[in-house]
């Protein structure tokens, strides 16, 4: 009955041994094979050897990567397709930003019907549900570089997410454009030349919501409710740097954490505060729930950019939403004023002919499609399809014509080292609870080569 | 001091949230001896049916009674096809426990793939008014729901307490075999708590999803642990004491918000509890277990 | 006695030597996949000892793996340590939270304790997100990977085959220890704590002793979860509630008194939600309708888990050939075994310190 260790603990030490012993067995009868399957990660011994690699790996004068130090650079390029990831929260409460891989769809499908692919190779994309969890971000990367063999990656989504993989991409050379974020942390061109954000960064939002309450209510006491979390910080840190400057104070940050069921302790405290001018820097519901909680008349009240989705806005009180203030660089697809532009017809054409099912008045949809025309005049201006060029190209280029749904006047600009932010210019628009919309105002705001000194 | 008594109103308003689903848990807890995860979700899910028939044109009040209704019998449905024949055949409450764990992730992501990210607007039942007293203010859905929750479960009460259907559910909520010996049809008194329990979930879902401006697959998620909690706190098998460690749990976490960091707020509501566990390990109301050899 | 012995240490070595092979029949990206299910195998392997065993349920292991998956990265992103030497002491801070944890547990019993162990998994990812300075926050924490000791192995397979090892020594350890005195006093604990104290068992000793191993166990496997990685990546997301209810939810599966059952659930956990999404050629939100319709449908089939079906079916195969019944010592630590001589019994006396 008595179990005797002793033969047992033998046994452990010699299947242990035995494990170790195979393995080193096998793995050196096979090392050939399987050793080229990942060249490219002699550097991946660390992230912190990625990022003396990443440094000498790009000429810190002309921001230019040096090929010497990538391998393999058209993997996921076919004769005939070159292919990309993209992984993003289909499921949970963040799914609703998932639309826009509909526009990324919809432009490749008629890219390639229409324009003959890109250098004659059909654009392929592969989509990966994460949750918003940095760590299946991770996961799923993994699986698409190692699996289904992309190129590169596009509008992948989130702050941390992107953080996550960053380290990755830029030892193995893949690039990282688009990443649907605006984060200023991940623009830093020299240490990560391998990745590209796409939007206007929180920061540019944040001065121009001051810039804009300085001019209107001058001597106003500003409040924000943001996520307690780095996607919230990036909204806080400038604020405070941006009302200094300004002379403007600031009342209260209240912040939420994502599993609150409503904000109603964070305005209790707001209202307490007196503040006079809000700013909302939240994500999803937790946006028409701060609208709803209002309740108080400020003078200014400003949704940031991606709370502005229709889908999201008019869920909250008509009252309490006439006249919210955000921003886009993005021609609104439910304007009738943007109906006779002819990329806006273009769009509308295309998502008939190839989304027919979809709701092509979504502004993520419209969203994804003018990111998914940027990616391919960044492809179409790059010398090959390679890796590094394409990444090389990306890092310098000037975009004048307004491709996608971009905003007349908005013009998207990369000059690396000087300038990694694509987008620096929009235009505030306040919104109209009867037509369900936002109006733009007339003013561009530009704040070209200004977003580096924004961050706090 | 309005500051403090406002952060207490803001409490006692999550607190009809944690309450009203550590209600429906109890309720299952009280019958079946059994833990359901799939509570909040089954009260979601009651809420997109709201939200359908209202959407489909049928009057609010109707709409409500019409899904109360059709949760009563899915509740009722879902002890009968699913946990019961899977507790007739294990050992322990372990097979019952991952049968609602299965439930719970197979309800929330049938809601999202029906109903898409979009978010969905509930009216209230007690219109959208905010009530001012000096400087406190709070909403028209909130006392409502408050006072839903005082009459449910003070309903609730009398029906155990005082009827003949209630007086089967408590002789088999203490012993089944017993029960069954004495001529208790265990069987429907079995389902009819699950039934009450989803039910009590429909209302549960009408009473919140206004105070949240609106609701999508989520509702009930983050609730669920709070909800626990308030059940525990309260006593696991008292309908008073979920509804008292409710609001306790939401009055504990919106001071711990409002007069340390939001970030805490969880921790200290735990803490608070696990520290009066150790003082009363049965919850405020619980009945003291008997140790049999 | 000693014939057996033998065979069963071939094959535990020849499952060793296959596995050993495995990573060099797949592509990098399923190495680390492997080796990530051996994580969540040694996690499972913890609720084996406490729930499975001394019958006190679990939903706050998932804190206890992040603890470990924490320690390991916060010592050598931030002080550089050799990630071997972290994990001894991912083992060493999961043995004493675990310990902690099970303090309330000799007051607190049944449905309130399962409250206890939730609050653990509940408050763990407030707690990282405070400490932000630290622990990376929201944001996550980057951490240098484990690079191999010798040259011409990979990181992927170095990682699989350190999990591999220290599986191994572990899984053969619990196996050890549920035939020892102390298995068999933590189940008696489990089917009437009066009469184990009747009979002289510590019962207070014992029940903390089945928290802190368990503990020490799940953060064991949080630690290699970090090693195993070729980049490795943290974020307080990764370890909240769902975490600690899969692993629950693995261990029925698997079977819940057995150490076979933990190896079960952690490929079941790691396979089988990937393996419904391909099979429905659904997007991420539908998925689930059918993982959670296959977990009810499995606890119609299997409510003692694949292993409890396996004994099952084994035993009536034997009595078809009228064999007499093994003799007592090679006994699995079979749930179903345990109680089939006491069918529901705390839902005929609702004696909550069961399991609830």
């Amino acid at each position: 009955m008595i179990a005797r260790p002793s033969h047992r603990r033998l046994i452990a030490i010699a299947t242990a041994v035995a494990a170790v012993a195979t393995a080193a067995g096998c793995g050196s009868s096979t090392t050939g094979s399987g050793g080229n399957a990942n060249p490219a990660t002699g550097s991946s011994g660390a992230s912190t050897s990625a990022k003396a690699t990443g440094s000498a790996k790009v000429d810190p004068t002309t921001g230019i990567i040096n090929a010497k130090y990538c391998h393999n650079t058209t993997d996921g390029v076919t004769s005939s397709t070159i292919k990309f990831g993209l992984s993003h929260p289909e499921s949970g409460p963040s799914a609703i930003t998932a639309k826009s891989a509909i526009g990324v769809k919809a432009y490749f499908d008629y890219a390639n019907a229409e324009l003959g692919g890109i250098k004659g190779h059909q654009l392929e994309l592969v989509t990966k549900d994460d949750g918003a969890q940095a760590a299946r971000t991770v996961q799923n990367v993994n699986q698409m570089l190692e699996q289904d063999h992309v190129f590169g990656f596009v509008l992948n989504q989130g702050t941390p997410n992107n953080l996550a993989i960053r380290d990755r991409l830029d030892a193995q050379c893949v690039p990282n454009l688009l990443l649907s974020t605006g984060s200023p942390k991940l623009a830093s061109p020299i240490k990560h030349p391998f990745t590209l954000i796409a939007n206007a960064t929180y920061a540019a939002e944040v001065n121009a919501f001051v810039d804009y309450v300085a001019k209107v209510a001058p001597g106003a006491k500003i409040a924000t409710i943001s996520e307690n979390s780095d996607f919230g910080k990036s909204y806080t840190v400038p604020m405070v740097k941006a009302a200094a400057k300004k002379g403007l104070t600031i009342a209260t940050q209240q912040t939420y954490e994502p599993t609150d069921p409503n904000v109603t302790s964070q305005f209790t405290g707001i209202r307490g505060s007196k503040a006079t001018a809000l700013f909302i820097g939240a994500a999803a519901l937790k946006c028409s729930q701060s609208l709803d909680a209002v309740a108080h008349a400020f003078k200014v009240i400003y949704l940031s950019a991606n709370c502005t989705a229709k889908g999201i806005v008019s869920l909250a009180k008509p009252e309490n939403t006439q006249g919210v203030l955000s921003e886009s660089a993005l021609m609104d697809p439910t304007n009738p004023a943007n109906a006779s532009n002819p990329n806006m017809k273009l769009y509308f054409a295309k998502m008939k002919k190839y989304a027919p099912k979809d709701d092509a008045t979504q502004s993520t949809t419209s969203y994804g499609w003018t990111e998914a025309a940027i990616l391919y005049d960044i492809l179409k201006a790059s010398p090959k399809l390679d890796r590094v060029d394409v990444m090389n190209t990306a890092n310098h280029l000037t975009l004048p014509d307004n491709p996608g749904l971009l905003q007349a006047g908005v013009v998207w600009k990369t000059d690396t080292p000087s300038d990694d932010f694509p987008v620096e210019s929009f235009r505030l628009q306040s919104w109209d609870s009867t037509a369900h919309r936002f109006t733009p105002m007339p003013d561009l705001i530009s704040y070209e080569g200004q977003s580096a000194q924004f961050a706090g | 001091m309005t500051l403090f008594a406002q952060h207490v109103l803001d409490g006692l308003q999550s607190g009809c949230i944690y309450a009203s689903l550590a209600l429906a848990i109890v309720l299952v807890f009280r019958g079946t001896g059994t833990l359901n995860f799939a509570q909040g979700e089954m009260a979601m899910v009651s809420t997109y049916l709201t939200w359908t028939l209202l959407d489909a044109g049928l009057p609010l009040v109707v709409a409500l009674g019409s899904s109360i209704a059709i949760s009563f019998v899915g509740g009722a449905l879902i002890e009968r096809m699913i946990m019961r024949p899977i507790a007739a055949k294990s050992a322990n409450h372990l097979p019952v426990v991952v049968a609602s764990i299965g439930l719970l992730l197979a309800l929330n992501s049938f809601a999202q793939w029906v109903y898409g990210p979009d978010g969905r607007v509930l009216p209230s039942l007690f219109g959208d008014g905010t009530i001012r007293a000096g400087s406190l203010s709070f909403t028209s859905a909130t006392v409502g729901a408050l006072g839903v929750l005082v009459v449910v479960a003070a309903a609730l009460r009398l029906l155990l307490n005082r009827t003949k259907v209630g007086l089967a559910m408590r002789a088999v909520a203490a012993s089944q075999q017993s029960s069954r010996l004495v001529g208790i049809r265990v069987g429907r008194v079995l389902m009819a708590g699950w039934g009450l329990a989803a039910a009590l979930g429909a209302l549960a879902g009408a009473l919140v999803a206004p105070t949240v401006t609106a609701f999508d697959s989520s509702l009930m998620q983050s609730v669920l642990v709070l909800a626990f909690a308030a059940a525990t706190f309260g006593g696991f098998d008292s309908l008073p004491g979920a509804v008292i460690g409710g609001l306790v749990v939401g009055v504990l976490e919106s001071l711990a918000a409002g007069y340390l960091t939001t970030d805490l707020k969880l921790p200290v509501a735990f803490v608070v509890i696990l520290g009066f566990l150790l003082i009363r390990p049965t919850g405020l109301f619980g009945t003291p277990q008997v140790q049999r050899v | 006695m000693t014939v057996r012995r033998v065979r069963a240490g071939l094959l535990t070595a020849t499952i060793v030597a296959l596995l050993s092979c495995l990573p060099l029949m797949v592509e990098p990206f399923e190495v680390e996949r492997l080796a990530s299910t051996i994580c969540i195998a040694i996690a499972v392997l913890g609720l084996v000892v406490l729930t499975g065993w001394s019958g006190q349920i679990s939903l706050g292991n998932g804190a206890f793996f992040g603890v470990g998956a924490y320690t390991t990265a916060i010592l050598v992103a931030r002080y550089g340590w050799p990630h071997l030497a972290t994990l001894a002491i991912a083992a060493a801070l999961g043995l004493a939270l675990g310990a902690l944890a099970g303090l309330p547990a000799l007051r607190v019993t049944g449905i309130y304790l399962a409250l206890v162990s939730l609050a653990l998994a509940t408050v763990f990812p407030s707690v990282v997100q405070h400490f932000a300075s630290f622990t990376g926050g929201t944001q996550g924490l980057a951490v240098p990977a484990f690079s191999p000791w010798f040259s011409g192995v990979s990181p992927e397979r170095w990682g699989y085959y350190v999990a591999l090892v220290v599986a191994a020594a572990l899984f053969l350890l619990v196996h050890d220890l549920g035939r020892s005195r102390v298995g068999r006093a933590l189940r008696a604990l489990r089917d009437s704590e009066p009469a184990a104290q009747a009979m002289g068992i510590p019962v207070a000793g014992y029940k903390v002793g089945a928290f802190a191993l368990s503990g020490a166990l799940a953060a064991i496997a949080g630690s290699l979860s970090v090693l195993v990685q070729p980049y490795p990546y943290l974020d307080p997301r990764s370890f909240t509630i769902v975490l600690s209810i899969s692993l629950v939810t693995g261990l029925v599966v698997g079977g819940a008194g057995s150490v076979v059952g933990a190896a079960i659930a952690a490929v079941f956990l790691d396979r089988v939600p990937t393996f419904v999404t391909n099979v429905t050629h659904l997007d991420g939100s539908a998925t689930n309708v059918f993982y959670g319709g296959l977990l009810i449908l499995l606890m119609f089939v299997m409510p003692g888990g694949a292993v409890g079906l396996a004994t099952g079916a084994w035993s009536r195969i034997k009595s078809l050939r009228a064999v007499p019944p093994p003799p007592v010592g090679t006994e699995p630590p079979s749930m179903l075994r345990q109680n089939s001589s006491n069918p529901l019994p705390d839902r005929e006396t609702r004696q909550t310190e069961r399991t609830p």
